[in-house]
């Protein structure tokens, strides 16, 4: 276990170093959403919270029904946001293997090890991108003089009542559990990565993201984190923050035991 | 260049990613047919006016997932079988041993040609095995334009010409993604320009079909995505000079970077 927090550490640092160009991109597109954002707020609001300036991209789309003559779009803001945290976090670990000539996994001497140290990686890169979201949307908000949560306790934008819901509530809503389901798929991604490749993994997760648009159901977590799905503004108890509370960290743990056994019995040789 | 052509036309459409790539389009319209196509074929004339293939089709409408997800996915789908080949050929011995062995800038079109006719065949063979699958099961009748079953309008891209030969423009239509992907697909060896990892040479296809529909999403110029608008329903409606400058756009590029690889002096890398 001595080689734990080392292979940790080079993991991380090393998924930056690697992924610099795409983290780079990531902090424009950031930057562009962040700008799309405050001219919707300023447009349909009028006054500056925070809520509201996560709404266009947290919200997603409502729940999409079929018929002859509707329209199957996806979320703008919303894919765009979640498609790159996939593209940005995916890549790394097959790259490392396949690619690095598996230096780490082979000085490392465990693959239970790697594996972990892969998992930590991801978590810590979804939550910075998250965490530069936010930092944007929060220096953003200062420049304009707004506030947190809206005094009037309405989201304006989306015309969605929040009176009688908590802090807690907006924050696991809001943040939380889109960044809860980030992380679980991004783990997904990673362990169908080492076994098909990632640039398929990277394309079934698109897939299921898609299939989450299209579909309302409690087992497609990228419902969980579109706001217009949650019970609590859609009135269907279908997707409720407390399932997604449940159902992500339990995806998390189940990739990361998927991922240890599975990976335990690849034959890495033709790989490195 | 003959035998540049037959080996890598080999190499691109003889491998288990070739019939992947294919198997999953084909899936997918499979998929769409069961789904949406077959429960139809007893209400076919239970309407006023027969439903028509060239509204069902995969192709034809944008109210389905399976439809949606061809159209996102489709550049990944075309650039599986052969996206690698060129950074692969760079790193390893067999770029160096063509080269020796023949022409180089005859060894760098031929990629190219290859890239193209292998994406535009990944691209197009889901299209007309669901549009012959619709066929099968849904009349070929014209559409009207006053009845408002279709969702392409007369002033739309070709529109005049889908109510008077609506075959002829499916056609043409599938062409043009023929085409569109086609150029896209040689993005894979454009991308040596500027990365060595395979797995961005496949995407880079991708990410510049994506640049374009997220921002034309995003800022709301729809007519700029090709995802909307290459679908022969036009789910986005665009005009003759966007789709031109976007395919130029592609040809130039292409050439572009086909002719830096023939002008670089130390080999291949």
């Amino acid at each position: 276990m001595r080689h734990l927090p080392n292979l940790i550490l080079y993991d991380i640092r090393f998924s930056f170093r690697q992924n610099r160009i795409k983290w780079l991109f990531a902090a424009v597109i950031q930057l562009f959403l962040c700008i799309r954002t405050f001219d919707e707020v300023s447009f349909y609001a009028g006054s500056y919270d925070l809520l509201s300036e996560l709404w266009p991209v947290m919200s997603g789309a409502r729940e999409y029904l079929l018929a002859e003559d509707s329209s199957f779009q996806l979320p703008a803001y919303w894919f765009l946001f979640h498609a790159y945290l996939f593209f940005l976090v995916g890549f790394y670990p097959a790259a490392e293997l396949h690619l690095g000539n598996g230096q780490a996994l082979i000085r490392t001497c465990s693959r239970k090890n790697w594996i972990i140290s892969k998992w930590i990686s991801i978590i810590i890169n979804t939550v910075l991108y998250y965490g530069l979201y936010l930092v944007l949307l929060l220096a953003g908000n200062m420049f304009h003089g707004g506030v947190l949560i809206p005094g009037n306790g309405i989201i304006r934008l989306g015309g969605i009542p929040v009176f009688s819901r908590s802090r807690w509530d907006l924050l696991a809503a809001f943040v939380l559990l889109p960044l809860f389901m980030s992380v679980a798929l991004g783990e997904m991604q990673v362990v169908i990565s080492l076994f098909v490749g990632p640039v398929l993994a990277f394309m079934a997760i698109l897939g299921y993201m898609i299939a989450s648009v299209f579909w309302m159901h409690p087992l497609l977590a990228g419902s969980y984190s579109m706001l217009y799905r949650q019970d609590w503004v859609s009135g269907r108890p279908v997707i409720s923050v407390a399932t997604g509370m449940l159902l992500c960290p339990a995806l998390i743990i189940f990739a990361l035991a998927a991922g240890i056994l599975m990976f335990q019995r690849k034959d890495i040789l033709p790989a490195v | 260049m003959n035998c540049y052509l037959k080996m890598e036309l080999t190499r691109a459409f003889g491998n288990k990613r070739m019939i992947l790539a294919v198997s999953l389009g084909i899936g997918l319209s499979i998929w769409h047919y069961t789904a949406y196509i077959f429960p139809l074929r007893d209400y076919v004339f239970i309407t006023g006016y027969p439903l028509s293939v060239y509204n069902k089709w995969l192709g034809g409408e944008y109210y389905s997932l399976q439809s949606s997800l061809y159209y996102m996915l489709v550049p990944i789908l075309c650039a599986l079988p052969y996206g690698e080949s060129w950074i692969c050929d760079c790193s390893g011995s067999m770029g160096g041993q063509a080269v020796i062995r023949g022409r180089k800038a005859a060894f760098v079109l031929t990629k190219m040609l290859v890239s193209f006719v292998n994406g535009a065949v990944i691209a197009v063979l889901p299209l007309l095995f669901d549009l012959a699958m619709t066929g099968c099961t849904l009349p070929a009748i014209v559409p009207k334009v006053g009845l408002g079953l279709s969702p392409i309008g007369p002033g739309a891209l070709l529109g005049d010409l889908f109510y008077e030969y609506p075959c002829l423009y499916t056609l043409i239509y599938i062409g043009i993604n023929g085409l569109f992907f086609g150029m896209l697909n040689t993005f894979c060896i454009v991308a040596r320009l500027f990365t060595l990892n395979r797995y961005m040479a496949v995407l880079t296809p991708f990410l510049y079909y994506m640049a374009f529909h997220c921002f034309g999403t995003t800022a709301r110029r729809f007519e700029l995505c090709p995802s909307g608008f290459l679908r022969p329903c036009q789910q986005f409606k665009t005009t003759w000079t966007i789709l031109a400058v976007e395919i130029v756009l592609m040809l130039v590029v292409s050439i572009l970077s086909a002719s830096k690889y023939i002008r670089e002096e130390q080999g291949l890398l």
